[in-house]
């Protein structure tokens, strides 16, 4: 006679056997729901956001999101420069903690990390780094949909004019051998999870940033999931390009490699306050003028992590005009 | 303008409202006075004009310009906007260079500058509107026949070169509160252009006459990369004589067009219709 199962066990096998193979995401999102929400590490109510008490104040621009972007410095129990949060406040905000809110709410989870930083050069030791930072949001039960790399090209190569940021100074070789180090390494440990790319334009050309993909899928092997485009409309005037041309032919150069085009919306000095919606809605407009709608529109706010202007980043209430909730709401109209 | 300005500039005796043309360079304002009427030497026009598209200014333009014709040549057109009393200008100021029977040739210098407001978008209460600051510099040799209609219908051909300049500017409004205390410059860029024009006339229906300029602008390259590249500009008239008098002249009144294949280019609107009266005497 064979020994027989008892049905909880079977049902128990089941589930960790789906729970291996499951995808990176909760769930396919709605074809509608493109936007990316990636509220400053240092703002003032982060973790207000997931309190019982803040839930309400940003129901609209929930329900429009597809992923939910943290930094990656604020997954850490202490952060200098990240205000008043740091990862135990995400995780006693809600029970169950902030991550498994998002993932029981069909929100995707993201992280923007250092692949290659002005601090640390080395590709390997920034994914071990980042290995470590991302645990608090596996133990809670929920798991990162992508890494987004914080323009590690920007970091690495020598600077171009002047900036208060140091750099490795690595030639474009090295930093495309450290870059794909950073994807493998950090791959070993969590194969499923989508790494993309961030530089800025028109900082970098269009053909260096179509150099620095082809180079690290054709030379390195490591295949790029998305590439999140830092358009500053501000510098084209100050640099000799044709913004129109140059988009559309980076649309098609993804396209023709199935990587995701994703978009950053946010005002000039990465804030995104009521003054500043004008050159963020300037932005959006003008991307999705040229290329329509991508992939995935990323809203964002880094400015009390650049400029060190402390917690001036709200991200609520959604109806007040400036705070990030808002600009989400009001700027998504535009690629619609 | 206000209306009940532009009302008073209508119906003041001697005081001809104008006539000018809605876009850069009237192609009536110089050149169709001197064949159509060659004793005519001063043009005075009105156009009130409104917004065909939503990449226009939604408000009714009101536009006055004069013009004086002979060996000399000059014209002046002015039109306030919404939110600036220098929406737009234009001037020009040219030479006849050689003036047969068959033929005027002539030199001129131009000048546009439009400064418009321009919602872009709106969603809830929230309005983002473009601010376009646009100049246009061309000089112009242009060719126009007195007797001959090619396809009965082209009677002359301009060519020019200058320089467009673009700065457009962007600020956000709730209701009625402005986001930005100045609007944001996200856009400065200049290069230099080149036109090629084809000046048109024809007798139309009921006594109806039908002018008309097409001009297509173009460069090859401009910091920015955003100056329209190759924009063609179609300025028109039809319009009816409704007086003829030795004391005051000849007036003119009918439609007045323009429509532009870019929102960049140096018209006030990209396709604005109004009405226009003109008096030459």
């Amino acid at each position: 006679m064979k020994p027989q199962l008892p049905l909880f066990a079977v049902a128990a096998l089941v589930a960790v056997v789906a729970g291996c193979g499951r995808p990176t995401s909760p769930g396919v999102p709605p074809a509608d729901r493109f936007a990316i929400l990636a509220p400053a590490s240092a703002s003032t109510d982060l973790a207000t956001m997931f309190e019982p008490g803040g839930q309400p104040r940003w129901s609209q621009a929930r329900s429009r999101l597809r992923a939910f972007q943290f930094y990656q410095q604020s997954l850490r129990p202490t952060c200098l420069n990240c205000g008043p949060n740091n990862v135990g406040k995400l995780l006693n905000a809600v029970p169950g903690g902030a991550f498994r809110y998002l993932k029981d709410h069909d929100i995707q989870i993201g992280v923007e990390a250092g692949a290659v930083k002005e601090h640390t050069c080395d590709g390997r030791e920034n994914a071990r780094v980042l290995t470590q930072d991302v645990q608090p949001v596996y133990a809670t039960g929920a798991h990162l949909t992508f890494v987004a790399m914080d323009e590690p090209f920007t970091a690495a190569l020598p600077v171009r004019g002047v900036s208060p940021f140091g750099r490795c100074n690595l030639s474009i070789d090295d930093t495309i051998v450290q870059v794909a180090a950073f994807m493998r390494s950090f791959r070993a440990t969590y194969p499923d999870v989508r790494i993309g790319l961030i530089e800025p334009y028109p900082y970098f050309t269009v053909d260096e940033i179509l150099t620095f993909i082809r180079a690290l899928e054709d030379n390195e092997g490591v295949d790029i999931a998305f590439f999140r485009l830092d358009f500053d409309v501000r510098h084209r005037y100050n640099a000799d390009t044709n913004t129109k041309a140059d988009l559309k032919r980076l649309r098609d150069f993804l396209s023709g490699r199935q990587i995701e085009l994703e978009v950053i919306v946010t005002g000039y000095d990465g804030r995104t306050d009521a003054a500043a919606v004008a050159s963020a809605m300037a932005l959006a407009y003008e991307v999705s003028g040229v290329i329509g709608r991508p992939h995935s529109v990323v809203f964002q706010d880094w400015s009390s992590d650049k400029l060190g202007l402390g917690a001036s980043a709200r991200n609520l209430p959604e109806h007040q005009v400036g705070s990030l909730t808002w600009l989400l709401n009001n700027g998504l109209g535009v690629f619609r | 303008m206000s209306w009940p300005l532009a009302a008073m500039l209508l119906v003041l005796p001697g005081l001809p409202a104008l006539p000018v043309p809605v876009a850069a360079g009237d192609p009536s304002l110089i050149a169709q006075p001197e064949r159509a009427t060659p004793d005519a030497d001063w043009q005075l026009a009105m156009r009130v004009a409104g917004p065909l598209t939503t990449t226009d200014p939604q408000h009714i333009g009101v536009a006055i310009g004069v013009g004086r014709s002979g060996a000399y040549r000059a014209g002046l057109r002015y039109q306030p906007s919404e939110t600036s009393a220098l929406g737009f200008m234009y001037g020009t100021f040219g030479v006849r260079l050689q003036s047969t029977e068959s033929w005027t040739i002539a030199a001129d210098v131009e000048h546009s500058h439009v400064w418009s407001a321009r919602r872009l978008y709106r969603t809830g209460g929230f309005q983002f509107e473009g601010h376009d600051r646009r100049w246009l510099s061309l000089g112009v040799v242009s060719a126009r026949a007195a007797h001959r209609r090619w396809f009965g219908l082209i009677d002359g051909v301009e060519v020019g070169a200058g320089r467009m300049v673009i700065r457009n500017m962007v600020a956000g409004r709730v209701g009625s509160t402005a986001l930005n205390d100045e609007p944001v410059l996200i856009l400065k860029t200049s290069t230099a252009v080149g036109m090629l024009g084809v000046t048109m006339s024809r007798p139309l229906f009921w006594g109806l006459s039908g002018d008309g300029r097409v001009r297509v602008i173009g460069a090859g390259h401009s910091r920015g990369g955003v100056v329209p590249f190759a924009h063609a500009v179609f300025d028109w008239d039809v319009s009816k004589t409704i007086f003829r008098t030795s004391t005051y002249g000849r007036g003119t009144l009918g439609l007045t067009g323009t429509h532009s294949t870019s929102e960049r280019s140096a018209t006030y609107y990209q396709n604005g219709v109004g009405i226009a009266l003109k008096i030459a005497f």
